[in-house]
């Protein structure tokens, strides 16, 4: 398997991506649904953003197409399901690990989720 | 109607897939209208409002990811070359700056793009019914291929053919691969639910062979049909939706049309409209009397012809004129004199409309410039207030192109925000048109947004921001450092920057001018025609048509006897003064014409020709037709009579000029009926002139014939009545299925509808250019006032001197007025010179006046100059109401 940490950094689309195949195989608006009730309504993919970052991470190889089909009748036989690879998994945990790393230097440099030097505000 | 709207949103954004990278669509296009689908179903739960604002983010969202993917170094995409990099990174910035610009001041953002989207949204409105009627190929195989043959005396060519000159015609010129023939029926179709009267042809069996007609089930006809009992039917998409729920496994089933049991065999595809309305086609079978020798004469079918391949439209024609001619003198007496040729087909449906719609394009196109003008105007002001951020640019080393660039990519920004809001106007608009259009508009149903309006609201999205936005641009680029530094802004007289706003005002004034002036002969036209009397009075006549079944009433007399029965009925009736039965009712469906001859004279080719009417007693009477000599039918004319005919004053003054017709006899060519008598008639009685096709026609010569001697088995009954005539509407009803409960009745109207049907197309196009005249002069007074408020604005500072130093109020005030004057006076005088080289275009449409009518003109001029003097006011007001003091201590 390719190095996870090649593939870094992932653009804010991508990870959310992932992040939505993470616990089931779903179809394009599903996962569109998913990130907008995860981050509240705050991140919103239009449908051609979702297909272009969903091109570019089945291309990588981070995501691929699941066999699975909603039952017959129920759905409409255009939609695919998508599905995270192994390593696409390995992906998003390096991303995770990356990101975490970069809040921490943020942390302690003081800088906090207001924006502010927490050092300005203890003078 | 939010399920059209869904599919309609559905369908553009299919076609807007096109910016997509091949790839990508070709991999995930349908789960991208899936998914897409999905998102508007569920904005549309929350209403009309958050589905269009889903629909434009996700456009918006789709434009903006091709435009990525292209850009990104995909494996799965072509990347970029390297040394174009640059240049698109500094179109990113250049567009993202122009966003940030235009969010940042959102009133501005907002007056622009609502005025863009207005002239675009229009625009693309218009554009997609000439799309859908003009352009569009018609939904049959090789549609250029395919011509009419047009027959008749030289200028005088119709598409009536009889069965033999068409035999003749397509089967000894060698130009044409294939041939059918085909006439207009109407049906009453019973059976199933209401009985309807409904339009529909006999057509030769290979009909849909010779159109390319994939049928949608079944198939067309077979060659057996064309000669058999021919108890089959193939039927139309729209009377399938209509009639049959659109329900599958309709084939093989049987329809009662014309009180026979037809064998439904094929379900035609949406589109097929020939002859225009037709929504069933049987087939059309010759008799031995079609085809005898002295039928010839008798001109009743279309003919439709596919050119051989690799032939051409005039070699057809060339063809089609050695045979004409040789017809012309082996059958001297018939077909003498006359010549035949052919047309494509698609030319001949749309001829009488074409420039009704070229007209109309072109006036909406004119008011988008005007929108354009005014969108210019608005960035030449904000340009100029910019000029101090332009010359620090310019002076950290952005050079003039960069600047341009910059000030485009706002223009073309707005542009595309117009043109997108302009789309979703179209949207509405077109349905308006569809919906307000008159019927003699064909194709309409098949008018609908597609690939090609997209592309074409695109390109005026952008060619017109580049229109607008250039001269901002350069006028912001150039010199704006030498200004800057210069002036400063301080206290900024004289004419410099105003001089391009200027230029624009009076281009706009000129442009409302045009489309005013064009307006004003469309309805001058209009009322000139609405005062030509028809020759009879249409007040308080209600009208229906019948169409009696061959199987029910086979004979004259068991047709005559319904329609008597049927107008004792009706007269009987309670407020009906008179009622008539007419065949060839003036402005209506029925109409026929024919040779007559002095009997005592040899037949000659180019003997008389005349429209023929059938009518009963009472029609002159009921419709109010003058007796100008002799007498009117009685019910002595009846079928044992000896037989009479009527003509008009123009027959007589044509064909008749110098001796009185009263008592001469004459013959008529063609029989009408199924058993007449075709023996030589005795002229009783001149009636007065009537206006039958059209009020902006001559008069025709006219014949007409006693009902009671030819029992035709379709007509028109008229009745008089006292009061509102549609109020006798459901009497009628009554009566007639009193007589035959399967009989259906078709068009019920008051006769001015008829009439007015006939002018409705002059209506629809008067009033829409009168609404584009009104845009115009709105955003006209807009432009005006933009600018005198913004000059008012600069010179703030010198008003305050002239009045300081001794000014009256009122001499600011007018030297404002004057500038507005003068703006008007230059525009008008622009206008006037390209309306009377535009109004041309429109002689065709106009009707008892000229192109440069001198009364229109004038009031045209009047109109404009109050609505310039209204717009110039407000400012000039205001100019006199300056506080000196305030205005000297500013800066």
């Amino acid at each position: 398997m390719d190095d996870p940490r090649a593939f870094l950094p992932l653009s804010p689309q991508q990870f959310h991506i992932l992040l939505a195949l993470t616990g089931s195989h779903l179809h394009g608006y599903a996962i569109i649904r998913d990130i907008e009730q995860r981050t509240a309504g705050a991140v919103r993919l239009g449908t051609g953003t979702l297909y272009t970052a969903l091109a570019r991470l089945e291309a990588l190889a981070l995501v691929d197409e699941s066999n699975r089909r909603a039952p017959a009748g129920e759905d409409d036989d255009r939609r695919r399901y998508y599905r995270l690879t192994p390593l696409g998994r390995a992906v998003l945990a390096a991303e995770t690990e990356r990101l975490e790393s970069l809040v921490r230097h943020a942390r302690a440099r003081g800088i906090t989720a207001a924006g502010r030097p927490a050092l300005s505000r203890s003078r | 109607m939010r399920a059209r709207l869904l599919a309609t949103l559905l369908r553009i954004y299919g076609a807007a897939l096109v910016v997509c990278p091949r790839p990508l669509r070709d991999r995930y296009g349908a789960e991208m209208r899936a998914t897409f689908a999905d998102r508007c179903r569920d904005a549309a739960a929350h209403g009309i409002g958050a589905l269009l604002r889903a629909f434009a983010v996700e456009l918006g969202d789709l434009a903006f990811a091709s435009v990525a993917t292209r850009r990104a170094a995909s494996p799965a995409l072509a990347p970029v070359p390297q040394p174009r990099r640059s240049v698109v990174r500094s179109i990113g910035q250049d567009i993202a700056y122009a966003a940030r610009m235009l969010r940042r001041q959102p009133g501005f953002t907002v007056v622009a793009v609502l005025t863009l989207a207005l002239g675009i949204g229009a625009n693309t409105a218009v554009f997609t019914v000439v799309n859908g009627v003009l352009l569009r190929p018609l939904p049959f195989a090789d549609p250029d291929r395919l011509v009419l043959l047009l027959y008749g005396r030289p200028g005088r060519v119709s598409q009536w053919l009889s069965p033999l000159n068409y035999r003749d015609l397509v089967g000894q010129s060698a130009a044409f691969q294939d041939a059918a023939a085909y006439t207009p029926v109407t049906g009453n179709l019973t059976g199933t639910g209401d009985p309807e009267r409904i339009d529909g042809a006999s057509v030769s069996w290979n009909f849909f062979d010779v159109l390319g007609v994939a049928m949608r089930e079944g198939r067309g006809f077979v060659k057996a049909e064309g000669s058999g009992d021919g108890d089959v039917v193939v039927i139309g998409d729209g009377l399938w939706r209509r009639r049959f729920g659109a329900q599958t496994g309709l084939i093989g089933t049987t329809i009662r049309l014309d009180g026979r049991q037809r064998t439904i065999v094929g379900i035609a595809p949406g589109g097929v409209a020939l002859p225009a309305k037709a929504e069933f086609w049987r087939p059309l079978i010759f008799t031995p009397r079609d085809l005898a020798p002295r039928a010839r004469g008798a001109q009743w079918i279309s003919a439709v012809a596919r050119v051989e391949a690799g032939g051409d439209v005039p070699r057809a024609t060339a063809a089609l004129q050695t045979v004409a001619a040789r017809l012309a003198v082996e059958h001297e007496t018939i077909n003498g004199g006359t010549t035949a040729l052919a047309i494509p087909l698609h030319q001949r449906m749309v001829q009488n409309v074409r420039q009704t719609l070229l007209v109309l394009l072109g006036a909406v196109g004119f008011v988008l410039l005007i929108a354009c003008v005014n969108v210019a105007n608005l960035l030449l002001a904000r340009a100029q207030s910019r000029t101090r951020e332009v010359a620090v640019r310019a002076a950290l080393g952005a050079g003039r192109g960069r600047l341009i660039a910059q000030f485009l990519s706002e223009a073309v920004l707005l542009g595309l925000l117009g043109g997108a809001a302009g789309l979703a106007a179209a949207y509405w608009c077109t349905r308006a048109l569809v919906a307000l259009a008159p019927a003699s508009i064909p194709r309409l149903p098949e008018v609908a947004i597609d690939l090609r309006v997209l592309a074409f609201t695109l390109a005026v999205a952008v060619g017109t921001s580049i229109l607008f936005g250039l001269m901002p641009a350069l006028s912001a680029s150039g010199g704006a450092v030498a200004r800057f530094i210069g002036t400063a802004g301080r206290g900024a007289v004289g004419a410099g920057p105003s001089r391009p706003r200027r230029a624009l005002v009076v281009c706009e004034m000129a442009l409302a001018v045009m489309l005013l002036v064009g307006a004003g002969l469309l309805i001058r036209s209009y009322v000139r025609l609405q005062q030509v009397s028809p020759g009879f009075d249409p007040e308080g006549i209600i009208t229906f048509n019948l169409s009696l079944p061959e199987g029910k009433y086979s004979s004259s007399s068991s047709i005559a006897g319904f329609t008597a029965t049927l107008l004792a009925r009706l007269r009987a009736e309670p407020g009906v003064e008179t009622a008539a039965a007419v065949f060839g009712l003036p402005f209506g469906e029925l109409s026929a014409s024919t040779s007559f001859r002095n009997p005592a004279k040899p037949d000659t080719p180019d003997g008389p020709l005349a429209g023929m009417r059938i009518v009963s007693p009472d029609y002159f009477k009921t419709m109010r037709v003058p007796l100008v000599a002799g007498r009117l039918f009685d019910e002595r004319d009846d079928d044992a009579a000896p037989e009479v005919v009527l003509i008009n004053q123009q027959t007589a003054r044509r064909y008749f000029s110098g001796e009185n017709p009263l008592g001469q006899q004459i013959r008529v060519g063609v029989t009408l009926a199924r058993e007449a008598r075709s023996n030589s008639k005795t002229i009783v009685g001149i009636v007065g002139d009537v206006k039958y096709g059209r009020l902006d026609a001559d008069t025709p010569p006219e014949i007409y014939l006693p009902y009671a001697q030819h029992a035709v088995d379709e007509f028109t009954v008229a009745m008089r009545t006292t009061g509102d005539p549609m109020a006798f509407a459901p009497l009628l009803r009554r009566d007639v299925a009193a007589i035959d409960r399967e009989l259906p009745i078709a068009r019920v109207e008051p006769m001015t509808a008829v009439v007015g049907a006939s002018i409705a197309e002059r209506r629809f196009t008067m009033l829409l250019l009168s609404a584009f005249a009104a845009v115009a002069v709105a955003l006209a007074a807009i432009g005006i006032y933009g600018v005198l408020a913004y000059l008012v604005s600069q010179r703030t500072q010198e008003i305050g001197v002239r009045l300081a130093i001794g000014a009256a109020p009122g001499d600011v005030a007018r030297l404002f007025l004057r500038e507005g004057a003068r703006l008007t006076g230059i525009g008008l005088a622009a206008g006037f010179a390209g309306a009377a080289a535009a109004t041309r275009v429109l002689s065709a449409l106009l009707f008892g006046v000229t192109a440069t009518d001198p009364a229109t003109f004038g009031a045209v001029a009047g109109a404009l100059a109050l609505v310039a003097l209204a717009a110039a006011y407000f400012p000039a007001r205001r100019a006199s109401r300056v506080d000196p003091m305030t205005a000297l201590r500013t800066d």
